[in-house]
């Protein structure tokens, strides 16, 4: 396998008008930590962005940072962090479950697209990045968006290069929007109910004006809601909080919230499962999936609208999942089946040939991330 | 004034094309007539008139489809309509295009509260969504000004944002599902009743194309509980820079206001001539806030933004003691557009949005630009993000004057992006933007954009003549070119 490790933006452009003159497919690379998360790659040539690293421009007063693609996803936190700032979307980092230690770099982050539990409220990957720069498999050099949010000119291709799993363009540089950290957490841990009534308590709190952060369910099927803000009110709407909920639960400081929700966003609990189902479903319907395999181990985030299931699942419980209405697709492990999910994932033909289009738009020829199908 | 190149063979073929709606839709719901067009031949970008070839009102989504399946396979154009209320001529008609109005698919169709979403036809209205929910306590959270008319079919073509957008989002942060119809005549649903990233985004792309993609036929919101109470905070200065300086000090110190509004004093004085809501008079500019939540965060939040106000010299701070002086106090700000449309004949409300940090630099400018056009400008903004309403003053009675206003308002754009900020952001590139493009993007990122544009709609037959200054022809775009930058060709693997 050769490697192609350009150095700047430009040399990016020179190594995609050369797979594009040669016809060579590429798999496109910043640390590698997404690639178990994908079918295995098919080329003889990998294109290594991890030498374009490095902080652009961080303004916190603008609530904006701008870095080159490979920059290491914990360099842009520590930065942020410094300055009382953080990524909102909480990125999902499955390391123990990849069996990874390095971490991700921001293009493999947006690449992937995957939020954390802070998703439900603060909206996900794709709605934080305010401008990105990259090459099309058509080896054309582009930028989208700017350094503002409010920003409505032209198409908005970062949404849909976002979790496009490098299919579409190798991301050269990109803009994100950042927000200021909470400086206390507070966390209500539910338990002794069942998981269909704790899934219950979640959504409520989810419809109530406490302004919640989180709502999981922990494999252990306790519950977790999480509140961020301000010393001289958290304490209140802890207590609000709690008068629209049907159950008592044990109030968590900051300290101990942290790492509850720190290992809910690297799917720590799932780290032993070989496979691993990502579902997402209308919050209210999730019991009833995990009722379809009660006894695998779940992790259930976004007050029931995401589950993490470990485990292999036969025909008959992906279809029975599949017919709650969930959209059912292999995360990590089961390598043989996964073409085959990904093809049956694809229900509308319309769909599946509009998908086409858009990739025949970036990448005719096929040759970014070309084993990566109906993925993401 | 920008125009857009007519198909002589459309109109020759117009009998023909009126007789396939009407196979389509029946009599009752096509219109033909130069009179029962007129409603049709401007949006709120009204300097603009072009009466459409036909109007043509759907029911349902297999008549849409019906529709635009015949828009393709005959080569005819076609504009999607909502209520209209574009400032930016997205929904102007062509002379040779199809005027589909939406406005019949205005019913909610589902209120599922344990979901948290509506599903609502395209016609339904901004304003209505709220007005279903809010007796449980729910409500939908994008809120442009013209909410009480214009459609969320169109604020999903536009991603419309509203004063709340700052803390909440625009429509593209807030919209879960849409059912949208291809050009083919096939319909296809994106996302669904909760939140997803599991799939491609092109939900996430067709909001904010301006109708140049597909046609909605149905979207699912989002709705939040609304917050348990608010109150609104008016704060006056003797400079627009002390202004600017007390929003970055509130967004720096971590708060997100519920909305963040700045008026300078010109504007000010409108609304107080208008509406009489107590605001000082005396100022250059005032900051509206809204503070939401519990009792104990609004008092937090109230106090945070008094301690910054007051460090950065505000001449005033008043704040609302109930409901009533909350709703009183925003009268001002939302009122203000109407208040300025009586200082002038005709008034240019420009969209643009700058690094919050670079305010007082581009007023100062807009003011300098104001005095060399001789054309007044009363300036609104959504001061938590940059997005600037400058309001030009102007008589389109007087030869000249609408050229002039367009130039200033072309200048302040090009300005906008000179700093580090946007050609629009929320109104909408439409027409009016269009040749201004080119500020923002080379040539290659046009083609880019196009490129994904001939997915939907190889012909450009989606509203053309809007957001796009040149067009290229799809045949032309999907040629793969190897180019060398160098001129060079790579026999070898690139090492760096």
């Amino acid at each position: 396998m050769d490697t192609i490790e350009p150095k700047t933006e430009a040399d990016v452009e020179k190594a995609l008008s050369w797979a594009l003159e040669n016809k060579t497919p590429l798999c496109i690379r910043g640390h590698g930590t997404k690639s178990r998360l994908a079918p295995s790659s098919t080329t003889t040539h990998i294109l290594d962005l991890s030498n374009l690293n490095g902080i652009l421009s961080y303004e916190p007063d603008e609530l904006v940072i701008s870095a080159l693609a490979g920059t290491p996803l914990d360099v842009i936190k520590e930065a942020l962090n410094e300055k009382g700032q953080h990524l909102a979307f909480e990125p999902l980092e499955p390391l123990p479950v990849i069996g990874e230690s390095q971490g991700s770099t921001l293009g493999g982050m947006v690449a992937a697209g995957l939020s954390g539990p802070r998703r439900l409220s603060a909206g996900g990957v794709r709605d934080h990045i305010l401008g990105l720069s990259g090459v099309t498999g058509r080896a054309l050099a582009f930028k989208i968006g700017g350094r503002v949010v409010k920003n409505v000119s032209g198409y908005d291709l970062s949404k849909l290069l976002t979790g496009s799993w490098g299919t579409l363009a190798a991301m050269t540089r990109i803009t994100m929007k950042v927000l200021p950290s909470p400086p206390e957490t507070r966390t209500l841990h539910l338990s002794g109910e069942t998981r269909e009534e704790t899934l219950h308590q979640l959504r409520k709190a989810a419809a109530s004006p406490c302004q919640i952060t989180g709502a999981a369910l922990l494999e252990d099927g306790d519950g977790v809601i999480r509140l961020e803000g301000r010393d001289d009110e958290i304490d209140q709407r802890l207590d609000l909080l709690k008068t629209f909920l049907d159950t008592p639960g044990k109030a968590l400081m900051t300290d101990e919230s942290q790492a509850i929700w720190q290992s809910l966003s690297s799917l720590t609990a799932l780290s032993e499962e070989e496979i691993v189902w990502r579902i997402e479903i209308p919050r209210a319907s999730a019991a009833v999936v995990l009722d379809v395999a009660p006894n695998k181990k779940a992790q259930v985030d976004w007050a029931g609208a995401r589950i993490w299931l470990g485990g292999d699942l036969s025909e008959d419980e992906r279809a029975a999942i599949r017919n709650c209405g969930a959209r059912l697709a292999l995360f990590h492990g089961g390598e043989d089946d996964w073409r085959k999910e990904s093809m049956q994932a694809a229900a509308n033909p319309a769909l599946g040939a509009l998908k086409s289009r858009i990739r025949d738009a970036f990448d005719p020829l096929r040759i970014l991330n070309p084993h990566i199908i109906g993925r993401g | 004034m920008k125009s857009i190149p007519i198909d002589q063979s459309i109109l020759a073929r117009r009998d023909a094309i009126i007789a396939a709606m009407q196979k389509i839709v029946g009599k009752e719901r096509l219109i033909t007539s130069d009179t029962a067009m007129r409603p049709y031949e401007s949006d709120a970008l009204t300097a603009y008139r072009q009466l459409p070839l036909l109007v043509v009102l759907p029911d349902t989504v297999e008549e849409v489809a019906a529709i635009m399946k015949y828009a393709s396979d005959n080569e005819v154009k076609l504009v999607p309509r909502g209520a209209g209320t574009s400032l930016s001529g997205g929904a102007l008609p062509l002379a040779d295009g199809i005027l589909m109005s939406m406005a019949r698919f205005n019913r909610i169709h589902e209120i599922d509260y344990e979901n948290q979403c509506v599903v609502a036809g395209p016609g339904v209205t901004n304003l209505s969504i709220t007005d279903a929910v809010k007796g449980e306590g729910f409500y939908y959270a994008p809120d442009p000004s013209s909410r009480i008319a214009c459609t969320i079919g169109g604020n999903v073509a536009e991603n419309a944002g509203g004063m709340h957008c700052l803390k909440y989002g625009l429509t593209t942060n807030n919209i879960l599902g849409l059912e949208l119809v291809l050009l083919t005549g096939e319909v296809i649903r994106l996302g669904g009743r909760d939140i997803m990233e599991g799939d491609l985004d092109i939900m996430g792309l067709v909001t904010g194309s301006e109708g140049m993609l597909g046609v909605v036929t149905e979207v699912t919101v989002r709705i939040l509980p609304a917050p348990l109470q608010a109150i609104t905070m008016l704060i006056g200065f003797d400079t627009v820079e002390a202004g600017g300086k007390t929003v970055s000090g509130i967004i720096a110190a971590g708060l997100i206001p519920g909305a963040l509004e700045m008026m300078d004093g010109l504007a000010i004085r409108a609304a107080e001539g208008f509406v009489k809501s107590g605001y000082p008079t005396d100022v250059a500019a005032c900051l509206i806030i809204e503070l939401d939540g519990t009792a104990a965060e609004i008092k937090s939040a109230k106090a945070l933004v008094m301690d910054v106000a007051d460090k950065a010299g505000a001449t005033s701070v008043k704040a609302s003691q109930n409901e009533e002086e909350r709703l009183a106090m925003w009268q001002g700000r939302m009122s203000a557009f109407p208040a300025v449309g009586r200082l002038a004949p005709d008034y240019y409300c420009m969209d643009g949005t700058i690094p919050r940090g670079k305010l007082p630099e581009v007023l100062t400018a807009i003011t300098d630009m104001s005095e060399r056009y001789g054309l007044e400008v009363a300036n609104v903004f959504h001061a938590g993000d940059g997005n600037l309403h400058p309001l030009i003053l102007y008589d389109a009675n007087k030869p000249g004057e609408l050229e002039k206003a367009e130039s200033f308002g072309d200048e302040i754009l090009k300005l906008c992006v000179s700093v580090g900020g946007v050609l629009t952001g929320e109104h909408g590139v439409g027409i009016e933007k269009r040749d201004l493009m080119p500020e923002m993007f080379t040539e290659t990122d046009l083609k880019v954009q196009q490129q994904v544009k001939c997915a939907f709609d190889p012909a450009s037959l989606l509203n053309p003549g809007k957001v796009f200054p040149t067009l290229h022809r799809c045949a032309e775009l999907g040629r793969v070119h190897v180019h060398s930058a160098d001129g060079t060709r790579f026999p070898d693997l690139p090492r760096f």
